[in-house]
């Protein structure tokens, strides 16, 4: 086998022309004489060219609508919003005229149970034009007329349906499409997020299952903050073992395929996998899909940023390895760092062994050095970089980090990292945090029996490797600039299966604290009743998520950042976090909401995204 | 961006960036096949195969653009949407440089080589994703490792030489020899 791979090693050198003059030309000797070593040479210069062609075959395809089509996406856009426009006016004059009394709704002045209808044609023609536009919208669940009265007495709003035509195009992620040669596959960047999805080669099949060859449509819109997902419909709740958790999410994308309009499907075991760019480094994250049917997320996987290494040497065999040095370069920021105290004057690294280290087994363990103990200009008060030379050890795990201001006087641990850790046990590469019996450096003020835990953070530290010496060098020059640009870079989660279409998304999951069931009615700031309701939406700013409700009650935490947001058949309303707030909510009260009409103020995404002042 | 820029990106596995450039004579040879008989989906065939051309010959260490990419590659437009005309019995009402050795050269080498999809295909997402990377993006060993996640580079490296070895074992195989022998 070693000396195939010597010769595979050969031929390649030779083929891209690194090989040595005399070796050169002692291979050419010998290829001369030898026809096998000819055809092995060709073969493998053929391989190698088919590998660039299909490759870059595969980009240029995925490519195209991107580097050719903005021009004319733009102006068709334009042209495109202007007669939906056009319709959009159009429509809604001829439904003022059809449904006179709706326009008094808004007013309070008539009965507010009535249902919206629109003109059958208006919808038809408009529908029509929004699905050239978005042509695999997926619908928001229809909102049945499910809530009565809440109290007797005085009256409260109802739940109308959705209409067909929808009226806040400007709140829907429209879908983004690249083309993909469905036999060689290819790789699609996102516009958005910068992610990538990985698509094998004869991996799509159509709907029944018969295989797909020639240019397929892959199409993906992605939800990156509560303005995009506010209107989205996509349940942000999961259940487990009982209990139910909210998602605060780092990034959550759709994705589709298409061949001449059909809708296609992975084929059974085989998936595309996603390198997913996300939002926030996010302690204790998951990636989820939901499926089409149930509306219910599936856990697919855990998700480790501190260093994308982890993840990817699950399950790999490496028992060849035999590493020999591995660096890195640790950075964050401190949860309790204190103002007074300008800098951090050293970093001490604690290592542990494994559980199930023996003795022998890590001969090269002690000899991990640490470097610390160094001031980096450009940094902010509270963070610090440090980094980090292991030795001729494979098997390790560093458990955590102490900082230190000159005297001690507060610890402060949180996971650094594991790396180099060739378990496969995947419970051993999750981040532990012991409990340490005293600090590593005697100091009368360190709190003995500090309990670690109780300090892991919520910063963005993170255990990168270093791939190259001069990354190092750029460190000493602006050390923040750089960090900042590796953990940026380290936001890629690699290798995610996906193995269907949908919706997927990176999750942090969260039980409510100290939630609370409040029973709304809603009212415009001239105390008329709201109508024409179809969907509630609750936006905590604490996270990131959106919640929509098939109702007019809602839960929130109370003490949480809440903005409520009112989708009706042609307004939107709002109330601020601060209002909402004021109100003091309590659990199973009812209560009522004085909403802003925030039609005109926003409009779209971006500017669901500027009142939510993200 | 200079010919050199550009074929010094091809050749650095910065494909994305040279792409971009490689595209912006793409509205020219759209608006010359319409005016010829062509449309938009024609029109982006044969300017992909022009594109496909002219990475192949990028990839020769000896190619050397000698004159303007637009020029270049409008120039291979031309002869292959005159070559599909003719195909079709059209009539041609312009002339264009010849290009046939080019375009001979690609296609032929095309049908010679284009039976080991089905071992590229076969080898599986972590031999396809090395090889890529390596041969494609250009990208150094130790940046495959991190990349993937490798404790060190000499496994990658061997990881690598196992999926070539892996091709060529099937190569040989009858089932595909006999594919080969059939084209």
């Amino acid at each position: 086998m070693r000396n195939d791979l010597n010769r595979i090693e050969a031929i390649e050198n030779y083929i891209a022309g690194t090989m040595p003059e005399n070796e050169r030309l002692d291979f050419e000797s010998q290829l001369k004489l030898d026809t096998n070593l000819q055809n092995e040479v060709d073969l493998q210069r053929q391989l190698v060219n088919r590998l660039q062609m299909n490759a870059f075959k595969a980009e240029m395809i995925a490519s195209h609508n991107t580097l050719v089509g903005k021009t004319n996406w733009l102006w068709a856009r334009i042209a495109l919003n202007v007669f939906l426009g056009l319709l959009i006016f159009a429509g809604t004059a001829v439904t003022t005229a059809f449904l006179a009394p709706s326009s008094a709704i808004s007013e309070g002045k008539t009965n507010p149970d009535t249902v919206i209808a629109i003109p059958v044609n208006a919808t038809d023609t408009v529908q029509e034009i929004i699905l050239e536009s978005e042509p695999e919208q997926i619908s928001n669940e229809e909102v049945e007329s499910s809530l009565s009265s809440h109290t007797s007495g005085y009256k409260t709003n109802k739940i109308v349906k959705k209409p067909k035509i929808d009226l806040h195009q400007g709140f829907i992620q429209p879908f983004l499409s690249a083309n993909l040669d469905a036999t060689i596959g290819g790789t699609i960047e996102t516009i958005d997020s910068k992610s990538l999805l990985h698509f094998p080669g004869n991996s799509l099949v159509t709907k029944d299952g018969r295989p797909v060859n020639g240019l397929v449509e892959i199409r993906y819109r992605e939800y990156r903050n509560p303005g995009q997902m506010a209107y989205s419909g996509i349940p942000m709740t999961y259940e487990e073992n009982g209990l139910d958790y909210n998602f605060n999410s780092a990034g959550m994308i759709e994705v589709r395929a298409f061949q001449n309009g059909q809708e296609l499907q992975m084929k059974p075991g085989v998936a595309f996998t996603m390198d997913y760019n996300v939002t926030e480094q996010l302690d204790s994250c998951f990636f989820f899909a939901l499926d089409d049917s149930s509306q219910q997320w599936d856990k697919k996987q855990d998700i480790l940023f501190a260093n994308g290494a982890i993840t990817s040497s699950i399950g790999n065999d490496i028992k060849e390895d035999n590493v020999n040095k591995t660096k890195g370069i640790l950075r964050g920021t401190l949860k309790n760092y204190r103002e007074k105290s300008q800098e951090i004057q050293g970093v001490g690294v604690a290592l542990y062994r494994p559980r199930d280290y023996k003795k022998g087994d890590m001969s090269a363990y002690t000899s991990i050095e640490r470097v610390g103990s160094f001031i980096i200009e450009g940094i902010e008060p509270g963070q610090y970089i440090v980094e980090i030379t292991c030795d001729g050890f494979d098997r390790i795990v560093i458990d955590s980090l102490t900082i230190y201001e000159g005297k001690i006087s507060e610890l402060d641990v949180r996971f650094v990292s594991s790396f180099g850790d060739t378990r496969k046990n995947k419970k051993s590469n999750r981040p532990r945090i012991f409990k340490r019996k005293k600090p590593p450096v005697d100091n009368s003020q360190v709190k003995t029996g500090y309990d670690l835990r109780d300090s892991v953070g919520n910063t963005s530290t993170g255990f990168l490797s270093s791939t190259s010496a001069e990354i190092g060098s750029k460190v000493e020059d602006d050390g923040a600039k750089w960090a900042d640009a590796q953990i940026a870079k380290n936001n890629m989660v690699s290798g995610l299966q996906c193995e269907g279409f949908g919706v997927y998304n990176c999750d942090q999951i969260n039980r409510l604290v100290d939630p609370v069931s409040v029973k709304g009615r809603y009212v415009d700031l001239k105390g008329a009743l709201v109508a024409g309701i179809y969907m509630l939406t609750l936006i905590d700013l604490n996270i990131n998520a959106s919640f929509s409700f098939s109702s007019l009650d809602f839960k929130c935490q109370k003490n949480g950042k809440n903005i409520l947001l009112l989708f009706t058949v042609d307004k939107l309303y709002g109330i601020s976090a601060q209002k909402f707030n004021e109100m003091n909510v309590s659990n199973n009260v009812n209560y009522t909401f004085e909403m802003t009409d925030v039609t005109d103020q926003v409009r779209n995404t971006d500017e669901l995204k500027t009142y939510l002042g993200l | 961006m200079d010919n050199g820029e550009l074929l010094l990106k091809i050749r650095s596995g910065n494909n994305r960036e040279a792409l971009k450039e490689m595209y912006k004579p793409f509205p020219s040879v759209r608006h010359f096949i319409k005016q010829h008989g062509g449309n938009e989906d024609e029109a982006r065939d044969v300017f992909q195969e022009s594109l496909l051309i002219f990475y192949r010959n990028a990839q020769k260490p000896e190619f050397q653009l000698t004159s303007a990419l637009g020029t270049y590659l409008f120039s291979i437009c031309k002869y292959l949407w005159k070559d599909e005309l003719k195909k079709k019995n059209r009539i041609v009402s312009f002339e264009g440089k010849d290009m046939a050795d080019e375009v001979t050269d690609h296609r032929e080498e095309e049908l010679k080589i284009q039976w080991l999809d089905t071992i590229i295909n076969s080898l599986g997402g972590k031999c396809l994703e090395i090889l890529q990377l390596f041969y494609y993006k250009k990208m150094s060993m130790e940046q495959i490792a991190a990349k993937l996640g490798y404790k060190n580079v000499d496994t990658v490296k061997t990881q690598k030489y196992k999926c070539i070895e892996r091709a060529k074992v099937m190569a040989a195989e009858p089932i595909v020899k006999h594919q080969f022998e059939t084209l």
